[in-house]
């Protein structure tokens, strides 16, 4: 039973802020989570910190009952995936892949047997002679899933496999990657910054922002609910809209500084109207299109409506809301419930 | 034809002249030196070098490398080859070596005084040999290596130049690599050989071609170094052939462009064979 879990911890680069700050979370066996943040949020130090490729300042983690953070990298059963891949450009695909088994004095036939189970997997055994130049970025990447595959671990750790791929991988990898991680049940953690990543293919994600935790929950808990007004505003595309609570026609809960509510949450049939404002821009998307408004004190919101609503610049922009739809937020932008 | 084609078939034969000039400046001394190692000494004082190859050429040669001369009448021009290639090869060896293993700690290890370790070793790029050469000579006096190959090569195989190629070529070894190498259970030893010294390939070999042609070319320290002419090179050879007026004979100057011509042979067979690894390991190598 893979169960991964950190507490309380934290990193402090010499002389620097702290890059994650007391973070607790419990990766249960055989899920999947995703350490979901902007660019130097922590989620990566978190990441090489369960790799032991960096030391915690405090804290402690635990894996399978077992402490952690006091064993040697090469001695964690947990097996990572570079965002470059990091694959040994002087090996073929299958001496990449043999290489931790290897060290580890794995027999050779044991080896064999199943570096090419994991290539059969990975739909890599016509490669398995080839050096990584000669592999294209996508093949690439599927060699590096292998290397931690061979290993059997039981933690495979993500960070940003895919952010160098192109988009039309990208998407193919990341529902091949959901796959392979459902049939071998492997306790995953997967860093990434792009949300339709962490959205789709977690179990539960954890959004971080300045080296701490701000949310972990399910994607939908976390799209419905979000517990900040960081998490609300770093989920959902087109952004969340952020509007004064003087603007609503009803009465709010008690504390709330800023009221949220999605672009697609805003409707011609909403029971509770916004002020009328006008037409600024129209992003046309086909299936979909997202109107830029101007509300009276300037304000701006963003709404979402289907792509044959007829619109022109200059419209006017008249849009209601469903109550169960807001999102409220105190002065510390932490959610306030209604 | 178009603008281009016309204009490089135009200058394509000024080029070439201008490369065929090149050429012929560096290989002709060369071929005369080789041309006239076929004549009679008598016959070069009185006519000089000469353009066409004498009739002696295969005389010369067989007599230079079998012959045994020198100052105790034992050493052939087949032993000072074996010499130069002893001390050529151990002195880039050792050389690749050291500077490797130097510069793998001071890149991948944290220690005290790691940088300033390595400029002292920088530094010493401003002191060559001749310059250390009395106090070396009298360190390989004192440990009884004089006329020994350890003496020969092991005092010059520190290289502040090779080790920083190395640590240059280190730094751009992405970090992931090592962390891949951590996670897979290689500990600094097995990720030195099996993952670092690979894909150093080009550069060790590109150092192997320079420091081999140093090593061969070597002329002041065989010299002080070696009393014993099992023990001469064949570069410090040559100076000795030309110099052998003894019996008031005039110098085998025959012998002498013999010998300078054995002499480039091997350098230039270790720059044919390792360039063609060296550009394969350009064109393969992605780090």
């Amino acid at each position: 039973m893979a169960r991964l879990e950190l507490t309380n911890i934290s990193k402090v680069f010499a002389g620097q802020t702290r890059a994650v700050d007391r973070v607790s979370l419990t990766v249960e066996d055989g899920e999947f989570v995703a350490l979901l943040g902007p660019s130097g949020c922590g989620k990566s130090t978190l990441l090489r910190m369960i790799a032991g490729l960096e030391t915690l300042t405090e804290g402690q983690v635990d894996l399978a009952g077992m402490r952690l953070d006091t064993v040697p990298p090469s001695k964690r059963d947990v097996a990572m995936v570079f965002q470059n891949y990091a694959l040994y450009p002087h090996m073929t695909a299958f001496g990449n892949m043999a290489y931790a088994l290897k060290n580890r004095g794995v027999t050779r036939d044991a080896i064999r047997v199943r570096v090419e189970q994991a290539a059969q997997l990975l739909q890599l055994t016509e490669l398995l002679d080839r050096k990584p130049s000669q592999l294209s970025g996508g093949q690439r990447q599927r060699v590096a899933m292998g290397r931690a595959l061979v290993r059997e671990p039981q933690v495979f750790l993500f960070d940003e496999p895919l952010s160098n791929l192109d988009a039309a991988l990208r998407g193919q990898m990341r529902v091949e990657i959901r796959q392979l991680q459902r049939t071998l049940r492997i306790t995953s953690v997967f860093v990434t910054h792009d949300q339709i990543e962490a959205m789709t293919m977690a179990d539960r994600l954890a959004v971080m922002n300045q080296g701490r935790l701000e949310q972990f929950g399910t994607p939908l808990e976390i799209y419905h609910r979000p517990a900040t007004q960081f998490v609300a505003s770093f989920i959902g595309s087109p952004p969340m809209n952020f509007l004064s609570p003087s603007l609503l026609p009803i009465p709010l809960p008690e504390g709330t500084v800023t009221v949220g509510i999605r672009p697609e949450h805003l409707t011609a049939e909403g029971a509770h109207r916004l002020p009328a404002g006008h037409c600024l821009l129209i992003e046309e998307l086909g299936s979909e299109a997202i109107v830029h408004g101007q509300l009276p004190d300037n304000q701006m919101i963003l709404v979402r409506v289907a792509g044959d609503h007829r619109r022109v610049i200059g419209d006017s922009v008249d849009v209601g809301f469903d109550v169960h739809h807001l999102h409220c937020f105190d002065a510390q932008g932490l959610r306030v419930e209604q | 034809m178009n603008g281009f084609a016309y204009w490089w078939h135009r200058t394509q034969p000024v080029d070439h002249a201008i490369l065929i000039i090149g050429v012929l400046f560096l290989a002709l001394p060369i071929w005369m030196i080789f041309a006239s190692s076929g004549y009679p000494p008598e016959y070069l004082i009185q006519n000089g070098v000469q353009f066409w190859p004498g009739d002696q050429l295969i005389q010369t040669y067989d007599s230079v490398l079998h012959d045994r001369r020198g100052f105790t009448q034992q050493i052939t021009a087949t032993r000072m080859l074996m010499n130069s290639f002893i001390l050529g090869i151990g002195f880039a060896v050792g050389k690749i070596v050291v500077s490797m293993m130097a510069a793998y700690a001071i890149v991948y290890f944290r220690f005290p005084l790691a940088s300033l370790l390595f400029w002292l070793i920088f530094s010493t790029l401003l002191l060559p040999l001749e310059v250390r050469i009395i106090p070396s000579y009298k360190v390989v006096a004192d440990l009884g290596l004089l006329n020994s190959y350890t003496g020969l090569i092991v005092p010059l195989i520190a290289s502040a130049t090779g080790t920083f190629f190395f640590r240059q070529f280190f730094r751009s070894v992405p970090e992931e690599i090592l962390e891949a190498a951590r996670l897979d259970g290689a500990g600094p030893w097995k990720f030195f050989i099996d993952i670092l010294v690979p894909i150093s390939k080009t550069m060790i070999a590109a150092l192997f071609i320079i420091m081999f042609v140093v090593g061969w070319n070597q002329y002041l320290w065989p010299l002080l170094m070696t009393t014993n002419d099992d023990y001469v090179t064949i570069v410090y050879g040559i100076k000795s052939v030309m110099q052998n007026i003894d019996e008031s004979r005039i110098p085998e100057y025959n012998r002498g462009f013999a010998l300078a011509i054995l002499a480039l042979l091997p350098p230039i067979g270790v720059v044919l064979i390792f360039q063609k690894m060296f550009i394969k390991g350009l064109l393969e190598s992605d780090k």
